[in-house]
């Protein structure tokens, strides 16, 4: 209410003021009966030249805003409504097209950006019309983005969906400042923003080709994230249809799922090794100690089969380094009980249970307590030759 | 009647005509240039000139006039284009179409006229042709309302191969505002003339959709339904690229009703119309303008302006019609009533007052002449005044009202009643977001998504068949040779590929590549000559599919290397080895 009290005010004081002289009204009068925003204009500069220090320097403001609104001129609206609010700093016209048009602008300077923040404090003041409120959190959005504050940026888009679902915009925005967050899990939340901006066509959406350009974003960063479009389209269907994506919802990365088909793989040609391959991935996940403590401290570990890197001592080993995946990275290393009375040679296929003792990462190695017993492929040690008759 | 009356009307008549012949001036027009380039001495084309006449005659119907110039030399093409440019006013939509050979010369393009000289260097060649930038310069210089530049010009052409030139033409650069720019096909790739036709596949799209009335799309959505007809014509090959700066919408054929159109170019031009109009006392059609805009909706100051202007004119119309018929007293009423829409059009307190005087009501005469001497303009405040003394002698009134200081005129804010300062238009504001783009393209071409790949398990599959990868068996390479392998091994003369140090091992860990594998090709291996790759034996071919990685190919007799040759097999290379015959 204060704002357009002020502003009403303003208008008063307009009204109060008087006419430099008759050829001041004429000129005014000839800008009235002008159709043409760029002669308009022209007539509007012939004022300000003939008469800079005029009476209704505000109203000329407003007049010049109109006629770059009429000429589609976003650049000099901008301007023009940025010179009203720095000249009327509670004026709402100015405020609300400075803070619409804000956005729009190549490379705003640092104090059109402070302007903007200023701009959405008078429209915060207008809160009971319409828009005002929604206009205000896209525009300090908008700012702090430009700022690289991404956290408070993100804060006022999620108010702007707040007030508007609709407004697509917003989504695309706030699916881009999500996607450059390079956070994995602000991935698939981004993914969600921009194909709701792709896809959505009702109230609100966004014009043809900036729909067109984040469709082709969208499309990119899919294939990327996911190793191909299969779910797009109904990623598009269901981000379309709901602002945000329902709790638990998880578009499975292209890592995710090359793991998934090596373990399917595996698990058809190599159920050993497949059974291997996951208790290492857990082994070696940040929760691998616990797993670990869980599941193989002093116990018993499926059968499996490796190649023998190294015995340990060599003649007589009580200790074999084991490679699974790899047959030249150790990944077990088997205690014995007792040695063997023979050492083998790298390379020989052994396969063994044990009894899980330690885990390390980094180099990652597992330690199992075993007997010779469990252990098969061992070569039998050489008979001592007889000495020949 | 009395003299004075009849003195006054004839004063009050002349100001009227006066104030109708001010500013009159043309509206937008439509203007074209059409050139069709057949006549090439050294490869001559045969649908150029067709299609420039195909144009002219499409062209013609969507209210353009045109010239067509055919088979121009380069002067022919300098002086048609001179005198097109020296016709364009501010207001007018300009087209310029060109059939013929073109060439984009240092990413420059260029028109071939017919006397292209068959000799001389790129620069000379450059000269003898007419620039397509130049085109631009001077309708940037001109400023149309809008250009439309389109170009039919990208067929094969023998200056191209004489010069080593890139095929068809460049992407246009530093096109004027305000502009739509068509190529018959994309930048740097060759249209066809359609040998079999009468016009380019292109140019028979295009007349044919402007052809047509009912085509009431704007030229983007024109443009992609020609884009659509010539791909599939010429089956994909040919494709017409255009590019666009055009703020507002072109038409070829406005649509009459639609009332979501709301091109403020259109809006504009018709407002002009209408003013012109109006100033010519041509009421009927300054409505029906004026009208138009109204019934589109198209917000911000013209809505406005033709809101205020519609009651005004049509009660000018119905004053006039009045006014003409003798009723001067229905004439006055409405007089008043369009002062009321307009309370500033001082013709109409003119007409108003002429009206009252002819009826011989001095008082309400007086009253609008006093009237004009507020709110009209310094000329109105004269003609009033100098009316007043005349009517002084006939009218105390007039008398008084002729004594009394030049009042001041109203405030601003009464000139512009209908705007409320200080306090936006919300929906225009919603208007705006519906339609203006926010280009964040610097922002999401920065976006990425790679996910870093696991180390995943590559595990070749079983049995090394002639086509299958090394190895085969989870169970790695040094796996004991089977009795047969330990039999050649130790006998006969064989081939044996083993991998070396430093190769890649049968099941290793790695980044997820799937076509890590290349061949080795045994040249000279006969049918009889056992190989075996890792001591396995694997079926006699000349061809293994090996693991990417180093191997050595060892000639083996009586269990002994007899030559040996390091290979490295590359993902999906064919290494060569050749077996010397026992």
């Amino acid at each position: 209410m204060k704002v357009f009290a002020i502003a009403a005010l303003a208008i008063f004081c307009a009204s109060a003021a008087n006419w430099t002289d008759r050829k001041e009204y004429d000129l005014v009068l000839s800008i009235r009966a002008e159709s043409s925003p760029q002669k308009r204009l022209a007539l509007l500069d012939e004022w300000k030249t003939k008469y800079p220090k005029s009476e209704y320097q505000e109203i000329r403001r407003e007049l010049y805003f109109a006629a770059y609104q009429a000429m589609d001129d976003s650049a000099n609206m901008c301007a023009m409504a940025g010179e009203i609010l720095a000249a009327q700093p509670d004026n709402t016209l100015g405020a609300y097209w400075f803070a619409l048009l804000l956005p729009e602008q190549k490379k705003p300077a640092q104090e059109q950006l402070a302007l903007g923040e200023k701009s959405a404090a008078v429209l915060l003041g207008a809160k009971s019309q319409a828009g005002a409120e929604w206009t205000a959190h896209r525009v300090l959005g908008w700012v702090h983005w430009r700022r690289g504050e991404n956290a408070l940026a993100e804060e006022e888009f999620r108010k702007c969906l707040e007030l508007n679902p609709n407004a697509v915009q917003i989504s695309a925005w706030l699916g881009t400042l999500m996607g450059l967050e390079q956070k994995p899990e602000m991935r698939v939340p981004a993914l969600w923003q921009l194909a709701r901006a792709a896809a959505y066509r009702g109230n609100g959406a966004l014009p043809d080709v900036q729909q067109r350009q984040i469709a082709n974003v969208l499309d990119r960063l899919y294939i990327s994230y996911h190793g191909d479009n299969s779910g797009l389209d109904q990623l598009r269907i269901s981000a379309a249809a709901k602002l945000y994506p329902p709790a638990g919802f998880d578009i499975e990365n292209a890592a995710a799922a090359a793991l998934r088909k090596q373990d399917e793989e595996l698990s058809r040609t190599n159920p050993q090794l497949a059974a291997w391959v996951r208790i290492r991935q857990k082994l070696e996940s940040p929760e691998g100690e616990k797993y670990f403590a869980d599941n193989f401290q002093g116990k018993p570990l499926t059968r499996l089969k490796g190649t023998l890197i190294k015995c340990d001592p060599p003649g007589k080993p009580n200790e074999l380094t084991i490679g699974i995946v790899d047959p030249a990275q150790p990944e077990v290393v088997l205690k014995l009980d007792t040695a063997f009375p023979n050492a083998a040679e790298p390379g020989t296929i052994l396969e063994f249970e044990g009894v899980g003792n330690a885990v390390a990462k980094g180099p990652f190695l597992l330690t199992l307590a075993t007997e010779r017993a469990k252990i098969s492929g061992w070569p039998t040690a050489p008979t001592a030759r007889r000495s020949g008759k | 009647m009395n003299r004075t009356n009849r003195f006054v009307r004839l004063a009050l008549l002349l100001t009227a005509a006066t104030a109708v012949s001010l500013n009159a001036q043309p509206a937008g027009k439509r203007l074209a240039l059409i050139i069709g380039n057949n006549a090439y001495p050294m490869s001559p084309l045969q649908n150029a000139v067709n299609d420039a006449h195909s144009m002219e005659k499409a062209l013609a119907t969507a209210g353009f006039q045109t010239r067509v110039v055919e088979n121009a030399k380069k002067a022919d093409m300098e002086a048609a284009i001179g005198e097109f440019l020296d016709k364009i006013g501010p207001d007018d939509v300009v087209l310029f179409f060109y059939a013929g050979h073109g060439v984009q010369i240092e990413s420059e393009n260029f028109l071939v006229p017919v006397d292209f000289p068959q000799a001389g260097t790129i620069s000379a060649a450059k000269f003898a042709c007419m620039s397509v930038a130049q085109v631009f310069d001077e309708l940037k210089r001109k400023r149309p309302k809008q250009s439309i530049v389109i170009l039919d010009a990208c067929r094969t052409n023998p200056i191209t191969a004489k010069y080593s030139l890139a095929a068809g033409l460049a992407k246009p650069q530093d096109m004027p505002k305000e502009a739509y720019v068509v190529f018959s096909t994309g930048p740097g790739q060759v249209a066809s003339d359609n040998p079999d036709g009468r016009n380019s596949w292109f140019t028979e799209a295009l007349a044919d959709f402007i052809s047509q009335p009912s085509m009431t799309v704007d030229i983007e959505e024109m443009m992609r339904r020609v884009s659509k007809s010539v791909s599939d014509a010429t089956e994909g090959r040919q494709v017409p690229f255009k590019e666009s700066n055009l703020t507002g919408r072109f038409y070829f054929h406005p649509p009459a009703n639609d009332v979501s159109d709301v091109d403020p170019n259109l809006m504009q031009k018709w407002m002009d119309e209408a003013s012109l109009h109006e100033q010519h006392g041509e009421w009927l059609d300054a409505i029906e303008l004026v009208g138009r805009v109204v019934q589109r909706k198209p917000g911000g100051g013209v809505e406005e302006l033709a809101k205020r202007k519609l009651p005004y004119l049509t009660a000018r119309r119905d004053a006039q019609a009045k006014f003409d018929a003798g009723d001067y007293a229905a004439a006055a009423a409405l007089y008043e009533k369009a002062i009321k829409a307009d309370p500033f059009a001082g013709e109409a307190i003119l007409l108003a007052a002429d009206s009252y005087l002819l009826l011989d009501q001095l008082p309400p005469a007086v009253t609008l002449l006093g009237a004009l001497r507020q709110r009209g303009t310094a000329e109105g405040v004269e003609r009033a005044e100098l009316m007043l003394k005349q009517l002084a002698s006939v009218s105390p009134e007039a008398a008084k009202e002729a004594q009394a200081p030049t009042p001041q005129p109203p405030p601003i804010g009464e000139l512009f009643s209908s705007t409320t300062f200080g306090t936006p238009d919300w929906e225009a504001g919603k208007r705006r977001l519906a339609s203006a783009t926010v280009d964040i393209s610097a922002y999401t071409k920065e976006l990425k998504m790679e996910v870093a790949m696991p180390v995943l398990v590559v595990t070749p599959p079983a049995a090394a068949g002639p086509d299958a990868p090394a190895g085969g068996d989870p169970v790695p390479a040094a796996a004991p040779a089977d009795a047969n392998a330990a039999a050649l091994a130790a006998a006969i003369f064989h081939i044996d590929v083993v991998q070396v140090a430093g190769g890649t091992r049968n099941l290793r860990l790695r980044t997820g590549a799937a076509e890590e594998f290349g061949y080795l090709v045994l040249n000279g291996l006969s049918k009889e000559t056992p190989v075996l790759l890792d001591s396995k034996e694997v079926a006699p071919s000349g061809k293994l599919k090996l693991a990417v990685g180093k191997y050595e190919v060892r000639t083996m007799d009586g269990g002994k290397v007899v030559g040996a040759q390091p290979v490295e097999v590359k993902p999906l290379s064919i290494e060569t080895f050749t077996v010397t015959a026992k």
